[in-house]
């Protein structure tokens, strides 16, 4: 009697697992196009964002307005690159990807690689709105082999030529005013404020107290300008040179390593992951970090939490030797772009959508609402509505595909102060102070070039070379034998190219 | 032909021949519903381990995922000329056969220990306890044992360092040391899975005669000698067929636990063969050049575990086939 009990229960909770399985693969499929117009719903990949893309107000107010149901899917936070290439490489049928600018390479090797659809024809076929607000030097960005594999989104600069970074180094204002010391001006200040950092210790976090968090020990933004490297390309003699190359490279590797020695610096950066950078900062353990202007609002609060009365301060790059000093740019003027890989099912549809998505009113509603619900003009200026915009719009950059050119710069001022602090921060870095530090990125109104490919490899490359020296797992003898393999391993084709635009458009 | 050779047999063995057919033919009449229950089994080994091997043929293209698999350029050897050439290569082989070299040393006689011990406790809840306790770790993923490791190991806020530090030593920075990370490698591998690889051992241990460690107690044998004569001896078929087993997969050093410990710093050390395959194929996007190395891989895992399976038969008469 027992025993059949039993056997009765397995059978049921196997039924019941049964019915899950079945039930989990037919939500996958149930729904191909919308009911109400038969339009197809259609499948996107976007870039990282905190929240579910597909519960997202503004993704409501998309579907309202332009009858496409889209279904959203995100690329991890942690090497975006690599999953990436999976997707691509198992033809998986998305029929939009938007990228960030730090993605530029890989889609220039699939579009050569024949992966993406041409777009030319479709854009004078089904672009009305596209042709009139995206201007047509920035679908030259988009351009390899004279076609157009891309829809350009250059972000708040809107395709106006100004240059500008996004972050600087941050540290804690609570612990300089403890320290009594006035901002550094010198690399050898800057240096010896880290040292108070660590032998002060004002957080009394004894061996856990970390002077400095870098993100990428590669670049540290302003310490590497004080090099004289503070872009990846720089200009030595009328040429560009790659950071590789350079030895002033290798004197800030020398500079970095003296400091991990010291402690100076986490002696745990190379298992760092973004999110525990961040942590080590706001859980008051460290005393600085690089900071980008749209982080301030969340790190802020985040430091606020555990540990009350502190506050934060930005550093001017410090100055280093022969009076090099200065930020470096990002790498190019795009802010992201959106793709339509061959493997997509409907390609006429998905530029339908986007052009749709363009037209005046549809792209306002999504960069930055409704007047007088998200937003109000005040004296011509865009101002946020709190928490409306907060909740429904801080995120609505992600699902930008192709931007009013014209228009999004002005409707960023909206964007940019969905936060005081983010506004504020933004403001600092743009002041005429501030702005004497940006060094120009001297290619970064160049197009795809043809060994682009390699450039994720170098990277790879420079900053594993990079790590090893910091920490003393390779001698800077072993320079030379990097930069064969360096140069092998396409750098030695890409600097010519490079070069070769550059000796034209510089 | 054939029919020919069969009639110029001579008769006795022709009907010999004739009645082993028709055996055949009986023996699988009476046992079909045993074939037939073999059909799922092995179309699941078709579709899902025979079918995909056709992807192999990209080691010999110059594979371009637009173009797919009929329309790549064929290469040839080049793929393993290339291979064979590089430095890289051979310090990743060297590291995959090190450290699977001391994973077999170090860890394939922890879960016989294991199970031998488990198997004298008395206490029959005790050792459920314990055993449920030691096969938690297995069921945990790379990601979250690989996230505990490091914990444990920070030199700042790591207990081991914190220990190291109590007895008057320095702190060492295991995760991005040389000299460590092997041995981190093999540690974590023993902790998440010895005690699920005792379970084996514990079935074949409850599988032996009881009667004969009666007998041997009545002879006067103690626990020791019960346990050095009895049960290793009857553990001894099992052992060397998980050992044949495992030299097939010495070329597999536990990829996905290494991806998720390792760091640049340690590549010279820890970077093995399938997370340089993963690095070049998924990073650089060089698909022939990765499969070329998987297919080595498996290749030499296939000469191995014949070859490990030749040498058992030979040297202890015991075989897997």
């Amino acid at each position: 009697m027992r025993k059949l009990s039993r056997n009765i229960l397995s059978m049921a909770v196997m039924f019941a697992i049964a019915l899950v399985m079945l039930s989990g693969c037919g939500k996958n499929t149930a729904v191909t196009s919308n009911e109400k117009n038969g339009k197809p719903v259609l499948k996107a990949l976007i870039n990282y964002m905190r929240e579910d893309p597909n519960t997202y107000p503004a993704v409501k107010d998309l579907e309202e307005k332009t009858g496409y149901i889209v279904r959203y899917d995100m690329l991890p936070q942690d090497n975006p690159e690599e999953k990436l290439n999976l997707i691509i490489a198992s033809n998986e049928d998305y029929d939009m990807i938007i990228c960030t600018n730090s993605q530029k390479a890989r889609w220039a090797e699939y579009a050569r690689q024949g992966a993406l659809f041409p777009l030319d024809e479709w854009i004078a076929q089904y672009g009305e709105n596209m042709r009139n607000v995206i201007k047509g030097s920035s679908f030259d960005l988009m351009k390899i082999d004279d076609k157009i594999y891309g829809i350009p989104t250059l972000g708040a600069a809107g395709g106006n030529d100004v240059g500008s970074f996004s972050s600087m180094l941050a540290v804690r204002g609570d612990w300089m005013d403890l320290a009594g010391t006035a901002q550094p001006q010198t690399l050898e200040e800057f240096t010896n404020l880290l040292q108070i950092l660590k032998d002060k210790d004002f957080g009394s976090n004894k061996e856990s107290n970390i002077p400095l968090v870098p993100s990428n020990v590669a670049e540290i933004v302003g310490v590497i300008g004080a090099f004289g490297v503070p872009n990846a390309w720089n200009e030595v003699d009328g040429a560009l040179l790659n950071r590789a190359e350079d030895l002033r490279y290798v004197e800030y590797l020398k500079y970095i390593a003296h400091l991990y020695e010291k402690g100076l610096i986490d002696r745990e950066f190379a298992t760092n992951k973004p999110a525990t950078i961040k942590e080590k900062f706001t859980s008051g353990k460290a005393g600085m970090m690089s900071l980008a202007y749209y982080d301030v609002a969340s790190i802020t609060d985040a430091l606020a939490k555990n540990v009350p009365n502190s506050s934060i301060r930005f550093l001017n790059p410090p100055i280093g030797k022969d009076g090099m000093r200065g930020i470096g740019e990002s790498p190019n003027i795009l802010d992201r772009f959106t793709f339509i890989p061959k493997s997509s099912k409907n390609p006429v549809e998905t530029m339908k959508y986007i052009d749709l998505k363009l037209e005046q009113d549809t792209f306002r509603l999504l960069a930055i609402g409704e007047e007088g619900k998200h937003y109000t003009i005040e004296d011509g200026q865009y101002i946020p509505i709190d928490p409306t915009f907060y909740d429904e719009r801080s995120y609505s950059n992600n699902f930008l595909t192709g931007q009013d050119d014209e228009m999004y710069p002005i409707y960023w001022q909206a964007r940019v102060r969905k936060d005081q602090r983010i506004y504020d921060a933004f403001m600092y870095m743009r002041d005429d102070e501030r702005s004497k530090f940006i060094v120009t990125n001297p290619i970064r109104n160049a197009p795809s070039l043809q060994n682009e490919k390699h450039i994720q490899v170098l990277n790879q490359m420079l900053s594993d070379f990079s790590m090893k020296i910091v920490v003393g797992a390779s001698s800077v003898s072993e320079y030379d034998n990097f930069l064969k393999k360096w140069r092998e391993e396409g750098g030695e084709e890409l600097t010519k190219e490079v070069n070769e635009w550059y000796r034209i458009n510089k | 032909m054939v029919n020919n050779s069969i009639n110029t047999m001579p008769v006795k063995c022709k009907r010999n021949l004739r009645l082993s057919t028709r055996n055949i033919r009986k023996k699988f009449i009476s046992n079909m519903d045993l074939y037939f229950l073999m059909i799922p089994g092995l179309l699941y080994l078709f579709i899902f381990k025979y079918l995909p091997m056709y992807g192999i043929v990209i080691a010999f293209q110059d594979f371009n995922i637009i173009s797919g698999i009929a329309k790549s350029e064929w290469v040839g050897f080049a793929n393993f000329i290339k291979l064979f050439k590089s430095d890289e290569f051979y310090s990743v082989l060297t590291n995959t056969l090190l450290i699977s070299c001391y994973k077999l040393l170090f860890t394939f006689p922890i879960p016989i220990l294991i199970a031998v011990i488990l198997n004298e406790i008395r206490n029959g809840m005790y050792k459920k306890v314990i055993q449920t306790i030691i096969y938690m770790p297995h069921f945990l993923s790379w990601v979250i044992v690989s996230g505990l490791f490091v914990s444990i190991l920070s030199p700042t806020s790591g207990l081991v360092n914190m220990l190291i530090k109590a007895f008057g030593g320095e702190s060492i920075q295991f995760m991005i040391s040389a000299k460590w990370f092997r041995s981190i490698v093999v540690t974590s591998g023993a902790w998440k899975e010895a005690g699920w690889g005792a379970i084996v051992y514990l079935a074949a241990i409850a599988g032996i005669d009881q009667e004969i460690y009666e007998a041997a107690r009545i002879d006067g044998a103690g626990r020791v000698k019960q346990m050095i004569y009895i049960t290793l001896p009857g553990l001894s078929s099992t052992i060397v067929l998980m050992l044949i087993l495992r030299l097939g997969h010495i070329l597999d050093a536990g990829t996905e636990q290494i991806l998720m410990l390792y760091n640049p710093i340690v590549y010279d050390v820890g970077d093995i063969i399938g997370t340089y395959v993963y690095r070049m194929g998924i990073g650089k996007m060089e698909y022939s050049f990765s499969t070329a190395v998987g297919l080595f891989n498996s290749v030499v895992g296939f000469l191995l575990i014949i070859a490990g399976n030749w040498i058992s038969k030979k040297m202890v008469n015991k075989s897997i086939w």
